[in-house]
């Protein structure tokens, strides 16, 4: 059985300059690095007002040009916990799946554009909230062989090893 | 008799049952053009042959070869040229005669998926040569996908090789490394290289590091008269008829064999209880034939005889002629490799092995051959010589050709394979040339064709036959764009339309009052599908005074602006507010359907310049509702405590207020007409916030509205929608927008362009219009002068309800250098309005209301 599971997450996006970003610390939250001008602190909304609050004094000072803005809305977040991961991606994507993990990845969803963090033993995506609906159809339509199905939402959570591994 | 050919509608037997020939196509479950032989049977399947009439066995429509002097090779530009009309009337007679089969129409939509795979390795075919080669590949180390479009082995007749394929078949499924995908079909081979895979379950997109080419090859077809008559076979399919199915593939047979392998053939037909009349073999086989068969050394079949099936076969040998009875005739004359995927790759991204290469090659050499084009090394080529030519019957079965059409076309001058190809349709078939494409060879060459007038076809995907909903695999599937909103809508009865990629709530139900409930009380819109973007960085004022043909550092914070975006050519193509935050940090908003090109217009220039900006997409972080009506003032202060009165928050500005509890950019709009605040919030507020207002403005008479409202509403303010009113060439001073251009200003896009066309004397504008009483022309009616001279059309035109007359917006060019005061709109029929050229907002033209 699939289990997709909707995730509640909180993205604090940093804008600034990319030798500044370059140093931003892992124990802010998980950092995917999605320009070289920007870079994506995400970890559970829980942690939605201290996050933003920390990013941004850390920007503050770090580039003062820089901004940090709170694109949470913005997204939808699924994680797919278990061994399918690899087996769901190439009935999303074109894009060869990295051998490493974890592994962070941008382009197209089923036809939508969206990013990617896949780890040993779970695979999350995420695409603009404006077509969440889509990518949810989609794969419960490609993977009904794999018994997809959409779960209860949950916090977004990353394990301690993936947090020490900055994915940039 | 099996099916009846294409062109002709000949009866045809099996013949290859390797998925090359085109005898067994029928129709499977209302699909037709299936091959038989290569798929697999299942309980409950409705197969069907051709139909014909009065029935498939007995179909009158074969005698249309006693038509032939109609239907000389190229007959589409010979016959029925003239009069015109023969043609006209001709032409859906032969597109019902002609073909495999009817197209259904009554299929339900299929679900194909796609599927794709990045092996290291991918090798195309599962004999001996590709499980060899797949094996070798993936003791590297490397992932490998192999494929076969049966199942592994199924193919082929039992002997040697099978057993071969079978031993080194469970070696590679129990590989870790090796995924093997069976009844899937590479449909061509693509730069990348790209193979795209055809399987029951899904379309494979297969993004390989290397290919492996082990199609194999196929048995040289047999051109003589009388070699597409039910009976006649080729070698391989009758032994595995024998061999694999148990069935015999006649009772008495004529055989001839020029391989080794044609006499396990001989062998496995025999044991299926076909007594083999004659066997006619080269010399250096005689000695090997069975005893108790008669052989006839050196001799070959020059016809297969018979009207509906074979009868006998006439036969030449150094001994003289003679005519054999039989039901049979079976023929394994040597192979042709099945290369139509390897010449597509152009010899660049893909390796040959076994067949393919070697045509013909034993065993040893096969798997030799696929152990090093496992390892990414070439294991030898060998060129095929080409048949002898023939001397009647029909080279291609798919398409119907006949060695006299080739004679025709010769002598008519296409003298290369390439020309013949194409004016006679030889190797175009559904077996690409697998069949015929050494025989087209032979006949140039025969000719004394030259090695680049007899060179192989070029070969392009696809190699095998491929549904288009094969092709459109993945990729049917709409793709809508929802605001936060969208279920609400929904739930409040919207009836949605498409508006760009989003789908949006053309109105309630009730648009009239809809508009009435913006005019008269209040309203609430969903444009959450504004572009929205957040610009800043030390450079963001300097990178929008470039772009904007506006002043815009002289925004103050607080205040807004209308803005155009022009190109280089000075022609617009989008439109929004710039709201300016504070120092260097602004808010855009761009059009719903166009914001994405807004967008990589921005950030192509951005990277032009090289400035320090930040732009940051905010259209799905944010939701927008726009409040508009006289009471919107007096609905949004029972919701905030903010100053929300005209002094505090004039038209034009923007302030950071929370309604309902939700924060919100609030903007003082006025694509309405009427007092609007469009409030920018978190998108997952938006529901709590659009109830919110619902349920505030109860008394007041509020009612959301849709576009079908909004689009009379801003109409009637003459405001113009991207794209709608503009075209490909409207620049500012047409559109009468002059005013949101600065040229005193250094730079920006599109000025270079504009100040040339500023002195140029302007011909074409977009002008506004009224029309008198109820009924109004429809949005492009054509636009004609007094003299009925054509001057433009309408892009934009409503009834006014609050005005009780037409008003609209249309393109129109001057007339004996003057703008016309009065045009005649022309919608079609016998509908013709006098409308008369205004200027200025047709509602309100003060715009004391929206400043209120």
């Amino acid at each position: 059985m699939l289990e997709i599971f909707p995730c509640d997450g909180v993205i604090a996006a940093c804008h600034g300059r990319p030798e500044a970003l370059d140093e931003l610390p892992d124990a802010l939250a998980l950092v995917l690095r999605t320009a070289p001008d920007e870079a994506w602190l995400v970890a559970s909304r829980s942690r939605r007002e201290g996050l933003l609050r920390s990013a941004s004094l850390w920007l503050a000072s770090a580039d003062p040009g820089g901004v940090v803005v709170d694109q949470t809305d913005g997204w939808s977040i699924y994680s797919l916990p278990g061994p399918d991961g690899a087996e769901v991606w190439g009935r999303i994507s074109v894009t060869a799946l990295p051998r490493h993990r974890p592994a962070f990845l941008q382009g197209a969803l089923s036809g939508v554009p969206g990013k990617a963090l896949v780890a040993d033993q779970a695979l999350f995506l995420f695409v603009p909230a404006s077509v969440g609906h889509h990518l949810e159809a989609r794969l419960l339509a490609t993977c009904v062989d794999l018994g997809a199905s959409i779960g209860a939402p949950s916090l977004f959570t990353f394990g301690p090893k993936m947090m020490a591994e900055t994915v940039r | 008799m099996f099916s009846r050919s294409f062109k002709y509608r000949r009866r045809r037997g099996l013949y290859c049952l390797t998925g090359d020939c085109p005898n067994c196509l029928v129709t499977v479950d209302g699909e037709p053009a299936v091959r038989a032989c290569v798929t697999p049977a299942r309980a409950g399947q409705r197969v069907a042959r051709r139909p014909g009439w009065p029935s498939p066995d007995s179909d009158i429509v074969g005698g249309i070869r006693l038509l032939k002097p109609l239907l000389p090779v190229g007959f589409y530009y010979k016959t029925f040229i003239r009069p015109k009309w023969v043609w006209r009337m001709v032409e859906p007679a032969i597109r019902r005669l002609a073909g495999v089969g009817p197209v259904p129409k009554d299929l339900p939509p299929g679900s194909r998926e796609r599927r794709s795979h990045h092996p290291d390795v991918l090798v195309i075919g599962g004999g001996v040569a590709g499980l060899a080669a797949a094996l070798t590949a993936a003791e590297s180390g490397g992932s490998v996908l192999l494929v076969d479009e049966g199942r592994l082995g199924d193919k082929v007749a039992p002997g040697p090789t099978r057993s071969a394929i079978d031993r080194l078949a469970d070696q590679a499924r129990a590989h870790p490394e090796i995924t093997i995908l069976e009844v899937a079909t590479a449909v061509g081979l693509y730069e990348g290289p790209l193979v795209p895979v055809n399987a029951p379950d899904a379309l494979h997109l297969v993004f390989a590091g290397r290919v492996v080419v082990a199609t194999g090859a196929v048995e040289l077809h047999a051109v003589f008269p009388g070699a597409d008559l039910p009976g006649v076979w080729l070698g391989r399919g009758a032994a595995r008829m024998a061999g694999s199915h148990g069935m015999a593939p006649g009772r008495v047979a004529v055989f001839a064999g020029e391989t080794d392998e044609s006499l396990h053939h001989l062998e496995t037909i025999r044991a299926s209880g076909v007594t083999v009349a004659a066997a006619l073999v080269p010399s250096g086989l005689a000695d090997r034939v069975p005893e108790g068969v008669r052989t006839i050394v050196s001799g070959r079949v020059t016809s297969a005889d018979g009207r509906r099936r074979v009868v006998a076969a006439t036969v030449e040998s150094p001994s003289g002629r003679e005519r054999i009875a039989c039901d049979t005739v079976i023929l394994s004359l040597g192979l042709v490799p099945r290369d139509s995927l390897l010449r597509q790759s152009q010899g660049s991204e893909a390796i040959g092995a076994g067949d393919v290469v070697l045509a013909g090659a034993d065993l040893e050499t096969s798997m030799a051959s696929g152990r090093s084009a496992g390892a990414g090394t070439p294991g030898g080529r060998r060129e095929v010589s080409l048949p002898p030519p023939c001397r009647g019957g029909f080279v291609c079965p798919c398409e119907d050709v006949e060695l006299g059409d080739l004679d025709l076309a010769w002598a008519e001058g296409y003298q290369s394979t390439e020309l013949l190809k194409r004016y006679s349709t030889v190797t175009m078939g559904p077996c690409q040339g697998a069949l015929c494409h050494a025989h087209l060879r032979s006949f140039v060459k025969a000719r004394g064709g030259d090695e680049l007038r007899t060179g192989a076809t070029t070969a392009r995907p696809p190699a095998r036959p491929v549904k288009l909903e094969d092709i459109a695999a993945g990729a049917r599937y709409p793709l809508e764009y929802h605001t936060g909103l969208h279920e609400r809508h929904l739930e409040l009865g919207g009836i949605m339309e498409w508006a760009g990629a989003w789908k949006r709530p053309e109105s309630y139900g009730d648009p009239l009052a809809e508009y009435w409930a913006v005019r008269k009380d209040v309203s609430i819109m969903d444009v959450g599908t504004l572009g929205k973007y957040r610009v800043t960085g030390p450079d963001a004022t300097e990178f929008l005074e470039r772009l904007y043909p506006c002043h815009v550092a002289t925004i103050a914070p607080g205040k807004s602006r209308y803005a155009v975006l022009l190109n280089e050519a000075g022609y617009l193509f989008d439109d929004g507010m710039i709201c300016a935050l504070g120092a260097g940090d602004y808010y855009l908003t761009l059009t719903s359907g166009g914001a994405d090109a807004a967008e990589s217009w921005l950030r192509e220039w951005a990277e032009t310049w090289g400035l320090e900006v930040h732009i940051i997409n905010q259209t799905t972080t944010l939701g927008a509702i726009n409040v508009a009506g006289p009471a919107a003032r007096r609905l949004l202060s029972r919701l905030s405590t903010d100053p929300l009165e005209a002094a505090a928050f004039p038209y034009a500005q923007h302030r950071r207020i929370t309604v309902a509890g939700v924060s919100c950019l609030a903007m003082r709009v006025g694509f309405t007409g009427e007092l609007s605040y469009e409030l920018h919030h978190p998108r997952l507020a938006g529901r709590a916030l659009w109830d919110a207002l619902l349920e505030a403005g109860r008394d007041l008479g509020i009612r959301p509205h849709g576009l079908a409202a909004l689009r009379l509403l801003r109409l009637e303010k003459a405001h113009i929608i991207v794209n709608q009113d503009t075209d490909f060439d409207s620049t500012p001073a047409k559109l009468g927008l002059d005013w949101a251009v600065k040229l005193d200003k250094p730079f920006f896009v599109g000025k270079p362009a504009l100040q040339r066309i500023a002195t140029l004397e302007r011909q074409k504008g977009l002008l506004q219009f009224t029309f008198p009483g109820p009924d109004t022309p429809a949005e492009g009616a054509q636009l004609l002068g007094a003299d009925g001279t054509h001057l433009g059309y309408l892009t934009s035109a409503r009834f006014s309800p609050v005005l009780g007359h037409g008003v609209a917006l249309g393109w129109v060019r001057k007339h004996n250098g003057e703008w016309p005061g009065t045009i005649v709109a022309h919608d079609g029929g016998d509908r013709r309005f006098q409308g008369t050229v205004t200027t200025g907002a047709f509602y309100d033209s003060s715009g004391a209301r929206l400043r209120a």
